[in-house]
């Protein structure tokens, strides 16, 4: 089942490929070629804000560029993509590594061809130990310092309006993800050092879902009063919550990772303190040019670059979602 | 050879039927008249399902003309075959067996009240109905609103009977109803048949073992390599004579008649 | 009743005469094994309390030498149920032939034969059991639920039914042990009824119980680490139910048919029994764990989560009632959801931005449309549905992803446009309401008339009625009655009020949103009051459960239900009847789709967007649920209303673990354990002699 996804989500993806390198510079023979491999894909607005930037490096250098993942969310599916990318006969290979293991074979083939191999997005959980895949470095956001950013803001603001975090609660939407792990080990992190509880709530990507696990929730731990999102559909979750329990905007703290209009909308309206933009356009833009700069001339940064946490808030959402309609956020 | 004054209820004249090069039936002439019970013998391959198969509308002959009380008819379909009264009762698919009784009993023709689209089943005059019309039979249920997976072999074949003699039907073709049967079940499965003959139905009851049938068949026709060997009325043969044809097709000398010889 | 005398008719046609079975057979195995397995158990618990690592009731210290009189009995009790339950194993293994209940009631063996014995001392423990229970329960000394204060005076709801409960179960096993120790033949059937509902009754003691066995587990080691903990909370049920089971299938090794075949027949006809009492588990056992579950506030919130998944399984039951399966339910709700969505902002199909009713009717007949493809795939390939369905599953993920280019949520919000109000005359809605007044009308004179009168003529032929349960039959009928009785005031007394609110108001139209008819907040409809704010009750489980209605009466009391039935169980058959298989088929995977369509109008309602992974899983969900609610897998078998308890099953799940705050981990693993048994009760209970 997975595999005819495969070939719809390769098939649109050739025609939008073969209509933007058409369009730009018409196809050049020696062109390099680039992949990228990733465990999601077209149908989340947040991966298409890399593929943005993917594209638009391409179109700079006048290169090929594959984009190979399923079109919503696929671990597993990884390594038959990596099998995809070798046989494009790449200049270079990005990819994310949210399971090493899988993905593994794939790498260490890259390796043996010298195939520069990048990764993006989700760091690789064994860099620096034995069981290191052979990659250069890592473009992205470092997710676990994400979590810290967002539960230390929580803490500000609770001293700011005179009260104090009693209880708080990270959501966890797709359980197992090490990024997302990573996020709530972050905030878990910054709770610990204040001794204040923090719960774990498993959701889903449902928004009707979510809103009933959130009302279930806080009639069990009426004491909590931070709370966690670790996306847009999380967040589109909790929106739906407070508005139809109609709770007031400062009586939750709340933060958010990644963009959607609708989150840029609940920190105006104050709902969400903050967000972590990890800047998923230089996660694409960066990505490529990285793998030009190596391929074509050995040359490597002095170590990971990341990307992120930006954060976006009150103070700087309006200039934000101007650049959101350009796609580049 | 019969002499009775009616026209047959069922004729079939010269029923060739060809798969491709292969002649599953070489010209079979097949006959039941009212209120009779056939027995229709036949080892496995002789050709009798193919026969069956042509009257119930599921194969159309090669060549050969049927003909339904003295009209010639035509039927294409299984749909035709119950439209002019003849009902199959298969062995494995006679009744779905996590419904009801009544529900079998009354299948494709619900009793209602309301009209229009609102119309609604009207659930205890069918089980009424139901537990009637099988006690004129003689079969007696305990309860129509119990499931048919409840009930033996013997209790769902009879089901379907008293099911095709309820509603009217004029030719009851039984396909080796009894095969799977103890012999307690067969006799009472024997017996409804005897019943539904004597409410004015004729039934055709297809076998490969004559002693499956020789109780209550009027006459038998055996058939062989995609021919008749014979028709023979009860008192004609032995019970032993029939399965002698059976097995290898050689008919006794006394029994040998023109009429059956014939192509 | 109908069925002690039919059993009768049985017995006397010699069609259905006793057999002896074989009592050297596995299942007689089984009975041993689960024989030894509770006589050991027992033995363990009391080791445990008489050791001093199990305390009960109230003990300042927990020194080895202090018991107290709760514990010395319960240890007693304990030592003395092992004992006699490996004395029953081992005599059922030394007679080759053991005495079954027939030779007892029929005076050939005494009281102390193994099985006998077992089954008299059950009754008799189940008898002092139920006074002990109701005598602790009434002196206070057994608080249950959460309990601010443990004054005797104050008892709360929980602790009632638990006295109800104790009460029925002295009168049930009281008669039944007078019979047994009398040989009444009547004992029989009685004990089976009783060890039947000692079962059922100890599983979700057992549920409540197993819930909190987390929390005795020590950090970073598992249950063994503390077996003290663990006895407290599930040997005494645990004890109960084995020994039940065991009972029972002593007592159907020679098959007394009146009781056997009742309690069969009684199960086998309603296709949700798994889910009903799995319902009823999860009901006792949550509310016992947590005093918040059984508020308002969590069930409207369970009810309304629910109503995509509620509204998408009704039509995935018909279906596979049909025989067929629909794994692309989840692609259609999304794509619907998407055009109803798309229809109303930017416009679909080249046509420019419409009314949200016409909007809702266009996702309608597209989704109708996917379905159509869907059963004439099926039909004209021949390939199995689930291949079929799988296909498509896939194919019509891919509308949104080519609808929404690049990947965007799309947000009614985002539009600017007002929400789509509609003005409604009050007298149309007098209107509707006089109708549905005169609907209960017509079903209260034609309906309560005979249910009263069924209970009158229950009283009036009790005298007369050998049936095993004729007073448990009259108590079940009365309250039946009562309740239809007053669901039916109820009712009129919200229509009267309705009509009476509505006339003071005749001068205005009525203006309400499409969103909030199709899905917003119940008090959002001007007929009814306000609620309090954290109760979020959506107008869409009004449309589920109506849903849910429509479709029940058509299954069991139309043709085409029927039909439904036929082509699930044995197409052959029903084609041999006239039915057309294919366009039942056809019909039904329409209707499937189009009820994807409503769900996906009523989530779209609710939430106001849409990205494109929208009912990504929902097929898994929704068949897991039919199947809770006793679908057969092959067709021809389940119940709509079966599939509404199965999604009522899987919310209040989710609800009673979040409010119990049980470790997000063990989540999934919770959720398929409870589809395994509710599916292995299904088929237990479907098992039906063949």
């Amino acid at each position: 089942m997975r595999k005819i996804a495969r070939v719809l989500a390769a098939g649109l993806l050739a025609a939008g490929a073969v209509s933007v390198g058409v369009g730009v510079a018409g196809a050049q023979d020696d062109a390099l070629t680039f992949a990228m491999v990733s465990h999601g894909g077209v149908s989340n607005p947040f991966w298409i804000v890399v593929i943005k930037g993917m594209e638009d490096a391409c179109t700079l250098l006048d290169a090929n560029c594959q984009w190979l993942s399923e079109p919503d969310y696929g671990l597993e599916q990884m390594a038959g993509y990596w099998d995809d990318a070798l046989a494009l006969n790449p200049a270079g290979v990005g990819t994310t590594v949210p399971d090493a293991e899988v993905i593994r074979s794939g790498v260490e083939r890259a390796a043996e061809l010298d195939i520069p191999v990048i990764v993006f997005n989700t760091a690789d959980p064994g860099a620096g130990t034995d069981s290191a895949l052979p990659t250069l470095f890592y473009i992205g956001a470092n997710e676990f310092t994400g979590g810290i950013s967002n539960a230390q803001r929580v803490f500000a603001e609770a001293a700011a309006a005179g009260t104090s975090v009693t209880r708080g609660v990270c959501t966890i939407q797709e359980q197992g993800h090490s990024g997302l792990e990573a996020r709530c080990a972050g905030v878990e992190s910054v709770f610990d050092e204040m001794g204040v509880p923090i719960d774990r709530l498993n959701i889903t990507n449902n928004p009707e879902e979510t809103a009933g696990i959130l009302s279930d929730y806080f009639a069990a731990n009426a004491d909590t009063n931070a709370i966690f999102m670790l996306g847009p559909a999380p967040s589109s979750g909790l929106n739906l919550y407070l508005q139809e329990s109609g709770r007031e905007a400062g009586s939750l703290f709340a933060t958010s990772h990644d963009t959607s209009a609708e989150i840029y909308q609940m920190i105006q309206d104050g709902y969400l303190l903050q967000t972590i933009d990890q800047q998923p356009y230089l996660q694409g833009f960066q990505t490529i040019m990285w793998l030009y700069l190596n391929s074509q001339f050995e040359m490597a940064p002095g170590g990971d670059i990341f990307t992120g946490p930006g954060v976006i808030d009150g103070s700087n959402v309006a200039a934000i979602i101007d650049l959101t309609a350009g796609g580049y956020r | 050879m019969n002499d009775k004054a009616t026209t047959p209820l069922v004729e079939m004249k010269g029923i060739v039927k060809q798969f491709g090069t292969v002649e599953a039936l070489r010209g079979v002439d097949f006959r039941v008249d009212r209120q009779e019970i056939v027995g229709l013998l036949g080892d496995n391959g002789a050709g009798k399902s193919t026969l069956i198969k042509i009257l119930t509308g599921m194969h159309t002959p090669t060549r050969g003309q049927i003909y339904f009380e003295g009209k010639p008819v035509f039927i294409n379909s299984p749909h035709d075959a119950r439209d002019i009264g003849i009902e199959t009762v298969y062995q494995d698919l006679a009744l779905v067996p996590l419904m009801s009784i009544a529900r079998n009993f009354w299948l494709g023709q619900e009793l209602t009240r309301g009209f229009g689209p609102f119309k609604t089943l009207n659930h205890k005059a069918m089980a009424e109905q139901a537990r009637e019309a099988l006690l004129d039979i003689g079969i007696r249920i305990r309860n129509a609103e119990e499931a048919v997976a409840m009930m033996s072999g013997g209790e769902r074949q009879s089901i379907a009977i008293g099911r095709a003699v309820y509603f009217g039907k004029k030719l009851l073709i039984l396909d080796e109803p009894t095969s799977a049967l103890s012999v307690k079940q067969t006799g009472e499965v024997l017996n409804y048949t005897r019943r539904a003959k004597e409410r004015g139905m004729s039934v055709i009851f297809i076998t490969h073992n004559i002693a499956h049938v020789h109780e209550v068949a009027d006459r038998f026709t055996i058939i062989r390599g995609g021919r008749k060997i014979g028709d023979f009325y009860k008192h004609e043969v032995t019970e032993m004579e029939v399965a002698q044809m059976v097995m290898s097709g050689a008919v006794p000398d006394r029994l040998k008649l023109p009429d059956v010889v014939e192509e | 009743m109908a069925n002690a005398s039919s059993s009768a008719d049985m017995l006397a046609s010699g069609q259905y005469s006793p057999e002896r079975k074989l009592l050297r057979n596995s299942k007689f195995t089984a009975t041993i094994i689960l024989l030894v397995v509770t006589g050991l158990l027992s033995l363990l618990f009391s080791e445990q309390i008489l050791t001093g690592w199990l305390a009960f009731g109230e003990r300042a210290n927990i020194s080895r030498r202090e018991l107290n009189l709760i514990e010395l009995l319960l240890a007693a009790g304990g030592i003395v149920w092992g004992l006699l339950s490996l004395y029953t194993a081992w005599g059922f293994l030394r007679h080759p032939a053991t005495p079954s209940m027939e030779d007892y009631l029929g005076g050939r063996v005494s009281l102390r034969s193994p099985g006998v014995l077992f089954t008299t001392a059950l009754i008799g423990l189940l008898f002092a059991v139920s006074i002990f229970l109701i005598e602790q329960v009434l002196t206070g000394w057994l608080p249950l639920g959460e309990r601010a204060n443990i004054s005797r005076r104050d008892i709360n709801t929980i602790e009632w039914v638990v006295v109800g409960l104790g009460v029925l179960g002295a009168l049930l096993n009281g008669r039944t042990l007078i019979f047994l120790l009398r040989r009444d033949r009547r004992a029989w059937a009685w004990a089976q009824w009783v060890s039947l509902l000692t079962v059922l009754l100890m599983m979700m003691a057992l549920f409540s119980g197993g819930i909190d066995i987390y929390s005795v587990v020590p950090p970073g080691g598992t249950a063994l680490d503390n077996i003290p903990g663990v006895l407290e909370l599930v040997a005494l049920p645990l004890i109960l139910v084995l020994s039940a089971i065991s009972t029972y299938r002593y007592l159907t090794l020679a098959v007394d048919l009146s009781a056997d075949q009742s309690i069969r027949n009684r199960l086998a006809k309603s296709p949700g029994a798994g889910a009903i009492i799995g319902l009823a588990a999860l009901l006792i056992g949550f509310s016992l764990a947590s005093s918040l579950f059984l508020e308002p506030r969590a069930i409207a919130s369970a009810l309304s989560t629910n109503v995509t998944n509620g509204i998408v399984a009704i039509g995935i039951t018909l279906l596979m009632i049909s025989g067929e399966f629909d794994l692309s339910v989840g692609s259609i709700f999304g794509a619907s959801a998407l055009i109803f969505i798309l229809a109303m902002t930017e416009g679909v199909f080249g046509l420019p931005p419409m009314n949200a009713v016409i909007a809702a009717l266009l996702s309608l007949v597209f989704a109708g449309f996917l379905g159509f493809i869907n059963g004439v795939l099926l039909i004209r390939t021949g390939i199995p549905s689930f291949i079929v369905t799988l296909g498509t599953l896939l194919a019509y993920r891919a509308i949104p992803l080519v609808l929404i280019p690049e990947g965007r949520i799309i947000r009614y919000a985002d539009y600017g446009i007002p929400d789509p109000f509609i003005d409604f005359s009050p007298f149309l809605l007098i209107a509707l309401l006089v109708m549905g007044g005169l609907a209960l009308a017509y079903y209260a004179i034609r309906q309560l008339p005979t249910m009263w009168g069924g209970v009158r003529r229950r009283i009036v032929t009790y005298r007369e009625t050998t049936a095993p349960f004729r007073d448990v039959a009259i108590v079940t009928s009365a309250l039946w009655s009562a309740v239809v009785t007053a669901a039916i005031a109820g009712l009129a007394l919200f229509i009267f009020s309705g009509i009476a609110d509505l006339l003071s108001r005749t001068d205005e139209m009525l203006r309400i949103s499409f969103f909030d008819l199709a899905n917003g907040r119940i008090e959002s409809l001007p007929i009814f009051g306000r609620l309090t704010a954290d109760i979020n009750l959506r107008t869409g489980v009004f449309w589920w459960f109506l849903l849910v209605i429509v479709f029940q009466f058509i299954l069991t009391q139309m043709r085409y239900g029927g039909f439904t039935f036929a082509v699930g169980g044995n197409a052959g058959a029903a084609r041999a009847q006239g039915i057309s298989v294919s366009r039942v088929k056809i019909t039904n995977f329409i209707i499937c789709a189009v009820l994807c369509g409503v769900a996906g109008i009523t989530f779209v309602s609710r939430v106001g967007s849409v990205n494109a992974n929208l009912g990504d899983g929902l097929e898994l969900e929704v068949i897991a649920a039919s199947v809770i609610g006793g679908v057969l897998l092959t067709g021809g078998y389940g119940s709509i209303v079966g599939a509404l308890l199965g999604v009522l099953i899987f919310g209040l799940l989710r609800t009673g673990l979040v409010l119990v705050g049980m470790d997000p981990r063990v989540f999934f693993g919770v959720q398929g354990i409870i589809i395994i048994v509710a599916v292995v009760i299904n088929t237990a209970v479907r098992r039906v002699r063949t």
